[in-house]
């Protein structure tokens, strides 16, 4: 177990090291201006980039660039926008708002989306079954800024269940961004539990399970879920990612001060630093989370830890 | 010195009642493409201390009777239409399914040919032997796996102790199957049936597996049904052999007399398909054709396509199991013919 | 068991014929074995036709998709206005029989523009796709048939991609390009397509080099290499046929979620701008008045989620039509 540890935490520096040099070259090191279009639209003051300028020497050769940019990272400088605040001033506060929204979003995604896909797995066809497919069919195929606005419009507008605007970022507020910004990943989910679960209802130690004499619902609920659960927690993992980017759809719609709703704020008012920097914490999020993921998958399923 | 040489004298006790009886059990498969009748009027039975082989390809209803036996038929596509299947006299079939499961695993235990896929590859060997006690008998987790530790032992796995908590990709192909074994036989079962236990195994490790369920069996006397399509094997620990084919057994007898005076052509040619030894540079025997569609099962006698005996009747009238003998029977109409002329 | 005793002699699965399945199954003769009464053995490309053909899931997404794709190419045949034209004056203006989808905010006709729209939102998804499946089949086939170190740099290279999430890194890339007022609508249309693709191809070589290790080991690649085949051959011709299906079962999907994505950006002001009609644009210029004037987020959105619907449609019925486990 401990080699399997080691392995992935070398093959993330190595993945660390590419992907912030793949988006610090994207972003600064590619012909052209590196300022256009970042500081909304009349342009960078001179000011402004001449500073930014010897702050990251971006005269200098290509990689002394990249091993600035690193340091800064480290360092938690994620750099500046135009208006003279860094990133990571803005960022202080924005971060538990936006942890909350995320970790509902996940609890819906993982309350709803297993439990669904269980109870359509154990009964493949059944009625239940081609509900949650029906459903979560149609929610796949409409975006998520629409499935917020029209359930902002519905549910908060028309008929007031739920708050408008999550504007102080209470728990109360976040419920309704909370199942917008994880409807689609719920729905993703439920379909992959509801099939890894019928695939592995087949299995060989499934007729094992059953001529032990044990009871059905032993047999799904101990036997078959962890076997099927490993594709689902790999897949929520690799989600989270698209969770993130969600963030700045949702907490845009709902007017949610969190880092989502900093981002669709700044990409509005074209602040290049501010999205770049955002954006690079976020993918180094993702990263991170990927990480625990693979170690958990690691405590699921014995036979990846002798690899 | 051979197998059988080092087998405990066995066999079934005489005169006493059957453990199991098979009645004119009936299994078929509802598919999309057409109803295909897997088990057609199967009948045998078990007694304590007795091993039954059952013999046939692939497609001849041998597995397909066990899992109706056990009562873990996928259903759907498979229903058992007729039949009745008795442990100590109770109908199995006829019982609610919750009275029906407390014999699964207690009085009746199955094992499968492939150890790998038939154990779950994520909770230890240990923890799924051990499993046997803590729901069937309420067992706390400690004393089961201690339980488990002994059977293990039991089935001859070194080192049991360090490697309860092992998992099943860590062990060999025979060690599985022997881990399979102990799981079986965890609460002491009156019937164990063999679905094909060995051929997944290597040739030496074979006789080892077999050699441990007959020593088990001599233990607790317990009945055996091994199913198999080795005859090799079948010579060695069988007491009685029933052969099987489309669904059907077309012939039952003590094993002597199936090997030495075969009455079904189908048994003659399983027999005489065995290479041997003082053949050498000849051509194998093989008997032709391939077995019938199970949706579309030849009228008459189900093997009269590929029988060298066949007349106008074999493909008319579906013959009934005669006796030849006492305890011995053919589904044949020329059984005479063929034991008489038997190539042996 | 050669030591067995010999009234049986050695102990050879007896009759020819015997094999070692499972005989639960169903005993129909098994793909590539001739039967009587059935002639030619069908392959599982023919067999998912079959299919398909009668799949009621797939008639209709398929029709949907010939719609849609009519509609991209030929708009003139739905509409007999052109986007560009708008009446201030009919601003925001609910549907009529004049108008079936109502006016949107410059007085423009929502039907005529979101006919219009289809044509943006099928190129990218169809460039997106066509990009990464060439780029994701390629790497995918030469990290998982060649194995070794060359498997190690190309998977090391995906992960990297793999790590910056879809939505994240099409933000980037956009901002790290940016249009000024007067780029024509082709670059816009492609800058979007780079920003999707560049990311998107690596789900695909991940898919097809899991398929393509797997499929690496049937016997029937063995008995190639053993007669004697050179690797492209084995490749063009064993191993993509048979390692195609799950890229193009994910591929199909991903079109409509390209699709999604693509709306998503351009309602972030970042896809498609102005000039290039979208749907994304509509929805999200419609999204402030949806109290007032609702029409105008309603049809975009509906056409938008159809798309996308119909692509998802299309490949679920294509993996269940290629599922050999569901037959």
């Amino acid at each position: 177990m401990g080699r399997y540890v080691v392995r992935r935490l070398l093959q993330m520096v190595l993945v660390l090291i590419g992907t912030t040099f793949l988006i610090f070259s994207s972003v600064y090191a590619l012909p052209g201006d590196p300022f256009a279009g970042k500081c909304g639209d009349r342009g960078c003051p001179p000011e402004y980039v001449a500073a930014q300028r010897a702050r990251f020497g971006l005269d200098d050769p290509l990689i002394v660039q990249y091993f600035n940019y690193v340091k800064n990272l480290l360092q938690g400088n994620f750099g500046e926008s135009f208006s003279g605040v860094t990133v990571s001033e803005q960022l202080q506060q924005a971060i538990p708002i936006t942890l909350k929204l995320t970790a509902l979003a996940i609890t819906f995604e993982i309350v709803i989306g297993i439990g669904a896909g269980v109870l359509s797995g154990i009964r493949r066809n059944g009625y239940f079954d081609n509900v949650v497919l029906l459903s979560t069919l149609v929610v796949i195929s409409i975006p998520i800024f629409v499935i917020g606005y029209v359930l902002q419009f519905t549910l908060g507008v028309k008929l007031g269940i739920f708050p408008v605007t999550a504007s102080d970022g209470s728990w109360g507020q976040l419920i309704l961004p909370g199942l917008v910004l994880g409807s689609l990943s719920l729905a993703f989910v439920s379909r992959l539990t509801r099939t890894s679960l019928a695939e592995n209802l087949r299995a060989d130690y499934v007729r094992t399970a059953v001529a032990k004499g044990l009871s059905r619902s032993r047999v799904i609920g101990v036997h078959t879920l962890r076997n099927s659960l490993i594709p689902v927690v790999t897949f929520i993992g690799i989600d989270v990612g698209s969770l993130l980017g969600g963030a700045i759809v949702t907490e845009g719609i709902f007017n949610i001060t969190g880092i989502g709703g900093l981002t669709f704020r700044a990409i509005r008012l074209k602040e290049g630093a501010l999205v770049v920097g955002v954006v690079t914490l976020l993918v180094l999020v993702f990263l991170l989370v990927n990480l625990l993921i693979d170690l958990l998958y690691a405590v699921l399923d014995p036979r990846i830890r002798y690899e | 010195m051979t197998l059988i040489d080092k087998l405990p004298a066995g066999g079934p006790i005489p005169g006493s009642a059957p453990l199991l009886e098979v009645e004119d059990l009936h299994v078929e498969f509802r598919t999309r493409e057409g109803v295909a009748h897997a088990v057609n009027g199967v009948t045998y039975s078990l007694h304590e201390g007795e091993t039954l082989a059952v013999l046939g390809e692939s497609g001849s209803g041998k597995s397909v009777t066990a899992q109706a036996i056990m009562g873990i038929l996928d259903t759907p596509p498979g229903y058992v239409t007729k039949g009745e299947v008795r442990f100590r006299g109770e109908d199995l079939l006829q019982m609610p399914e919750d009275k029906r499961r407390t014999f699964r695993g207690r009085r009746l235990a199955m094992i499968f040919q492939d150890a790998l896929s038939s154990l779950n590859p994520v909770f230890s060997v240990g923890w799924q032997i051990a499993e046997m006690f803590r729901v069937h008998e309420g067992m706390n987790k400690k004393q089961a796996l201690a339980k488990a530790v002994e059977l293990m032992d039991r089935v001859r796995i070194p080192a049991a102790k360090q490697r309860v908590g092992d998992y099943p990709h860590q062990f060999s192909g025979g060690m599985r199957q022997r881990i399979m074994i102990a799981m079986a036989i965890a609460l002491d079962p009156d019937v164990l049936i063999a679905d094909e236990p060995t051929t997944a195994l290597d040739v030496t490790v074979q006789a080892q597996v077999m050699l441990l369920l007959k020593e088990l069996q001599q233990e607790s006397n317990m009945g055996l049904i091994l199913i198999t399509h080795d005859l090799g094997v079948v010579a060695d620990v069988a007491d009685e052999i029933a052969v099987m084919y489309a669904g059907r057994i077309v012939e039952r007898a003590g094993v002597m007399s199936a090997y030495g005076n075969p009455a079904h052509p189908y048994t003659e040619g399983l027999i005489a398909s065995i290479p041997r030894v003082d053949m050498k540079g000849q051509e194998l025997y093989a008997i032709k054709g391939i077995p019938p569609n199970l949706m579309h099962i030849p009228a008459g006698c189900p093997f009269n396509p590929r029988c060298r005996y066949a007349q106008d009747v074999c493909r008319v009238d579906d013959p009934p199991l005669y006796d030849v003998d006492s305890g011995h029977a053919s589904a044949c109409h020329f059984w005479k013919e063929v034991r008489d002329g038997a190539i042996g | 068991m050669s030591d067995v005793s010999a009234s049986a002699a050695a102990s050879v699965p007896a009759a020819k014929g015997m094999s070692q399945h499972d005989d639960a199954a169903v005993s129909t003769p098994s793909p590539g074995q001739p039967d009587e009464g059935q002639g030619k053995p069908r392959s599982l490309g023919k067999d998912a036709w079959l299919d398909l053909r009668t799949n009621p899931i797939f008639l209709v997404s398929a029709t949907l998709i010939v719609i849609l794709v009519v509609m991209a190419a030929f708009p003139g045949l739905f509409t007999s206005q052109t986007p560009e034209a708008a009446d201030l004056s009919k601003s925001r203006v609910g549907p009529s029989s004049k108008a079936w989808f109502g006016y949107d905010l410059q007085g423009g006709d929502v039907y005529t523009l979101t006919i219009y729209g289809a044509r943006a939102s099928i190129i990218v998804g169809v460039l997106a796709t066509t990009f990464t499946l060439l780029v994701g089949t390629l790497a995918g086939i030469v990290a998982g048939y060649t194995g070794g170190w060359v498997d190690s740099v190309v998977s090391r290279i995906t992960d990297v991609f793999f790590a910056i999430p879809l939505l994240l890194g099409a933000i980037l890339i956009v901002f790290s390009f940016p249009t000024q007022p007067g780029t024509p609508s082709i670059v816009i249309i492609l800058r979007v397509v780079a920003a999707v693709a560049v990311l998107g191809w690596t789900f695909v070589a991940r898919i097809m080099r899991s398929s393509v290790i797997q499929v690496k080991q049937a016997d029937y690649v063995q008995a190639a290499r053993a007669l004697g085949a050179g690797p492209i051959r084995i490749v063009l011709k064993h191993i993509l046929p048979n390692a195609m299906a799950p890229v193009i079962v994910y591929s199909t999907i991903a079109l409509g979620g390209y699709i999604a994505v693509e709306a998503t950006l351009s309602f972030l002001g970042l896809g498609l701008t102005p000039p290039v009609v979208s749907w994304g644009v509509a929805i999200s210029e419609a999204a402030t008045y949806l109290r007032v004037s609702p029409h105008m987020l309603l049809f975009p959105s509906l056409f938008l989620s159809i798309t996308v619907l119909a692509f998802i449609m299309l490949g679920d019925a294509v993996r269940d039509a290629l599922d050999p486990k569901l037959r």
